[in-house]
């Protein structure tokens, strides 16, 4: 079995950044083939779990994942499902995400496979379908067309739609669907979290991986600004003005606990805020004292009752609780999910409320909370590029920011498509490389076969460097920073000068 | 090289944008009044073609086919509206022949032609969707009616003969005026003349319009939900078979359109329908005051290939 680890390990990492572009893509809409495809790649992947992990490391990588196993669980076998998905939806429901999640967190150990790259490969194509998407869609509507227009609207098939909604993408290669213009703005939000990264790379020492970086960062964040969207732009600043702090003030002590502090603090007043919309949307007379103590209150009225934000996730609670009665599953859906959707709700928080229920809820929020701590080890601790480290946390940051208060499941306009956040694309990549980021609190022991230096000799031959762990600001070590994908183009250059 | 690289991305933009049509966008008031006073401000306005020559042909009555007085013409002169047209029947039933027929079922295309692409979404009758579900057109003899390119050009005589079922034209249109809502069905029927038109192109690039005319045909105005009877039926489903173009038209078809005109006003209320209510006020009725359109809801187009 080492044996095989040894010869294949890059091969495998090839085959799964393959798979990374291709979930990317997305082309035809066929999760469940892509998924298929990141199983089997993680299936190939166990004996690094098996082998490369130190015991106490592999045991809290297990504890690790056990909101997003429980997550996954509650997830795939919820009501939702039973109800409107068949067996292998069910089953792809559940073993996409650990996978990507498992094999982002083997492939660490592999030392053939070059993050950077990865990166590469992912954004790329990532740009490729998105600009073309947002190429045609800018050729049919214009620059700012959700600016400049809103009253304006479009007829397909008799129906009107406001073009403030739409963008056009490419998911068949012949045909350009309606999509909801947020859907594919996210694609753009995701692209843009490249350009952050930008701060840590000397574009004298490293131009090729600045340029294309910034040419994946720069359509991301051109398509923002053309189309426009402003709560998008307004989160990339924030992730760039995260980049600008760890670039130019140093992480210290100070910041990190304050840091700290404002996500404890969210998390407090959204786990209380939530608990009072709960109380506030049922139906039942026992919940009416504190219902009424809300309506007399002008200020907790406004914040509970009047606001736009109240009214429109009230009645997905309404629609998970009580409100609807036990026929639509009452106090057992709103722990295991309610049988239909709720036709998108705009934040993967309340989708994976109706769908999985409130336990999926709460192991997803743990999740996410064991995610932004092991973040902050894998910012502090781990030997990747600088740059690596800043895309990878901004990719993370601005997907699960935009999603929490703009997922949309159902992306397409005319066609009755529902998009589960576990299922979702790009949620397989974010798992993916929150799998490859996890770092334990204490520092154990590389295990590295004898053999294991001789073949990655080999592999260095073949595909250049292999290391990638060092700053950039350091110059006598940049060169072994270089990974697969630049150390080719290095060659074609190479070429090029000798055709010249 | 480099050179080799630029031109593969010009190609690569080249062919993305040649792949795209720039698409038509409305205002979101353009015909989406609601209202009989907005009743004016609904009427379709706009035509894509301007023909330099005009050939009229007249129907015999046994050329056409109308779902409302059949005369034993064919199959689809027979349709019965409460069963076999109506897709929004209340009980539930009928063949959902709007949906099934539709021609965007065969041609794509045809949905994305802008607001008239509510004459191709399969909806035959008023759902409820009220103004959002119909284009509204009048006798104005410039701007009354309809004409539109097609997306694909149809060739009528190379299929001549073959698939024969499916192979018409039809109109499901219902009459309307701006009288008010409750007193418009009391109206003695309008007779009107109505025009398919269909649209060829000359040697020179230009167009030339074959109306193919159906006479006399009686249509009474805005019955609301009483279409559910045969026998008093405010909507007609008016057609022919695509054959009986052979003989008139020998190129592609690339543009149609329909429009009407009014032979007789409807100027009197009729005392002998079973609905109507001398106490309601009719006081308000002044014909003059008053114009005729008609609600198209659905356009038929045969199956044959488009190109």
């Amino acid at each position: 079995m080492l044996e095989f680890i040894k010869r294949n390990g890059s091969f495998i990492g090839f085959l799964f950044m393959e798979v990374l572009a291709l979930v990317a893509i997305n082309l035809g809409d066929f999760n469940e083939i892509w998924t298929i495809l990141g199983f089997i790649g993680a299936l190939l992947l166990i004996p690094y779990l098996v082998f490369f992990f130190d015991k106490r490391e592999r045991l809290s990588l297990l504890l690790f994942s056990i909101p997003l196993v429980l997550y996954s669980v509650f997830i795939s076998f919820s009501r939702f499902s039973f109800a409107n998905y068949n067996w292998f939806t069910i089953i792809i429901s559940l073993i996409g995400g650990l996978s990507f999640f498992f094999a982002g967190a083997s492939l660490k150990k592999c030392k053939t496979f070059n993050i950077e790259t990865a990166l590469l490969i992912f954004f790329g194509a990532l740009a490729f379908i998105t600009t073309i998407s947002f190429i045609v869609t800018f050729a049919n509507y214009g620059f700012f067309y959700r600016g400049l227009s809103s009253s304006n609207v479009i007829y397909y098939d008799g129906e009107m739609f406001s073009l403030y909604s739409l963008s056009l993408w490419v998911s068949q290669i012949t045909n350009a669907n309606m999509m909801n213009s947020d859907f594919a703005i996210m694609y753009a939000l995701v692209l843009s979290s490249c350009l952050p990264g930008l701060l840590f790379i000397s574009p004298k020492m490293h131009l090729k991986r600045f340029v294309l970086f910034a040419i994946f960062g720069g359509l991301g964040l051109l398509i923002i600004l053309l189309s426009p969207k402003y709560y998008a732009i307004a989160i990339f600043v924030l992730a760039m003005l995260f980049a600008i702090y760890v670039r130019f003030a140093k992480p210290n002590r100070v910041g990190r606990i304050v840091l700290n502090t404002i996500a404890l603090v969210t998390l407090v007043v959204f786990a209380i805020v939530f608990l009072i919309f709960l109380l506030n949307s049922q139906s039942s007379p026992s919940f009416n004292g504190i219902k009424s103590f809300i309506q007399n209150n002008t200020i907790l009225n406004f914040l509970f009752n009047e606001n736009g934000f109240a009214q429109t996730f009230k009645p997905v609670l309404d629609f998970t609780s009580t409100n609807y009665g036990f026929q639509n599953g009452g106090w057992l859906g709103f722990l295991f999910g309610s049988t239909q959707s709720y036709g998108g709700t705009g934040s993967f928080i309340f989708d994976v409320m109706t769908e999985g229920g409130f336990f999926a809820l709460v192991s997803i929020i743990v999740f996410v909370v064991f995610t932004y701590i092991s973040l902050q080890r894998y910012l502090k601790k781990n030997k990747d590029s600088m740059h690596v480290k800043i895309i990878i946390i901004c990719f993370l940051a601005t997907f699960f920011v935009f999603s929490l208060i703009n997922y949309q499941s159902f992306p397409y306009m005319t066609v009755n498509y529902y998009v589960s956040f576990a299922t979702f694309p790009i949620t397989l990549v974010a798992l993916f490389f929150i799998g490859y980021t996890f770092t334990t609190k204490k520092d154990y022991p590389e295990i590295v076969f004898e053999d294991e230096s001789v073949s990655s000799k080999k592999q260095e031959n073949i595909t250049g460097e292999v290391t990638n762990s060092n700053d950039d600001a350091n110059p006598t070590n940049s060169d072994t920073s270089s990974g697969v994908d630049i150390s080719i183009l290095d060659e074609i250059e190479e070429e090029n000068i000798d055709e010249k | 090289m480099k050179n080799k690289h630029l031109f593969t991305l010009a190609s690569i933009l080249a062919i993305t944008l040649s792949l795209t049509s720039c698409v038509k966008t409305y205002n979101i008031n353009d015909y989406n009044h609601v209202g009989v006073e907005n009743f004016k401000l609904n009427r379709f306005r706009e035509k894509d073609i301007t023909p330099i020559k005009k050939v009229e042909t007249i129907l015999e009555s046994t050329q056409y086919f109308n779902g409302v007085h059949s005369d034993n013409f064919n199959d689809l002169g027979n349709l019965n509206y409460y069963s076999d047209l109506d897709n929004n029947s209340p009980n539930g039933y009928g063949v959902q022949f709007g949906p099934t027929n539709k021609i965007t079922n065969k041609e794509k295309s045809f949905a994305d032609t802008g607001i008239l692409s509510r004459l191709f979404d399969g909806y035959t009758f008023c759902d409820g969707g009220g103004v959002y579900r119909r284009i509204q057109i009048d006798a104005d003899e410039e701007l009354g009616g309809f004409n539109m390119k097609l997306p694909k050009e149809l060739d009528i005589t190379r299929s001549a003969g073959s698939n024969f079922a499916n192979d018409y034209f039809a109109i499901n249109m219902r009459g309307a005026t701006n009288f008010s809502d409750s007193g418009a069905h009391w109206l003695k029927p309008a007779v009107i003349d109505f025009s398919f038109d269909f649209y060829t192109r000359t040697e020179t690039g230009e167009y030339e319009m074959h109306s193919f005319i159906v006479e006399d045909v009686e249509i009474k105005a805005d019955a609301g939900d009483r279409h559910y009877s045969d026998e008093d039926n405010a909507y007609v489903f008016l057609g022919f078979y695509a054959d009986v173009l052979n003989d008139h038209i020998k190129s592609r078809i690339v543009g149609i359109g329909f429009h009407f005109d009014v032979v007789n006003n409807p100027t009197s209320i009729d005392v002998d329908d079973p609905d109507y209510n001398p106490e309601v006020d009719v006081d308000e009725f002044d014909p003059s005051m008053h114009e005729f359109n008609l609600f198209l809801y659905e356009y038929f187009l045969p199956f044959q290939t488009w190109y």
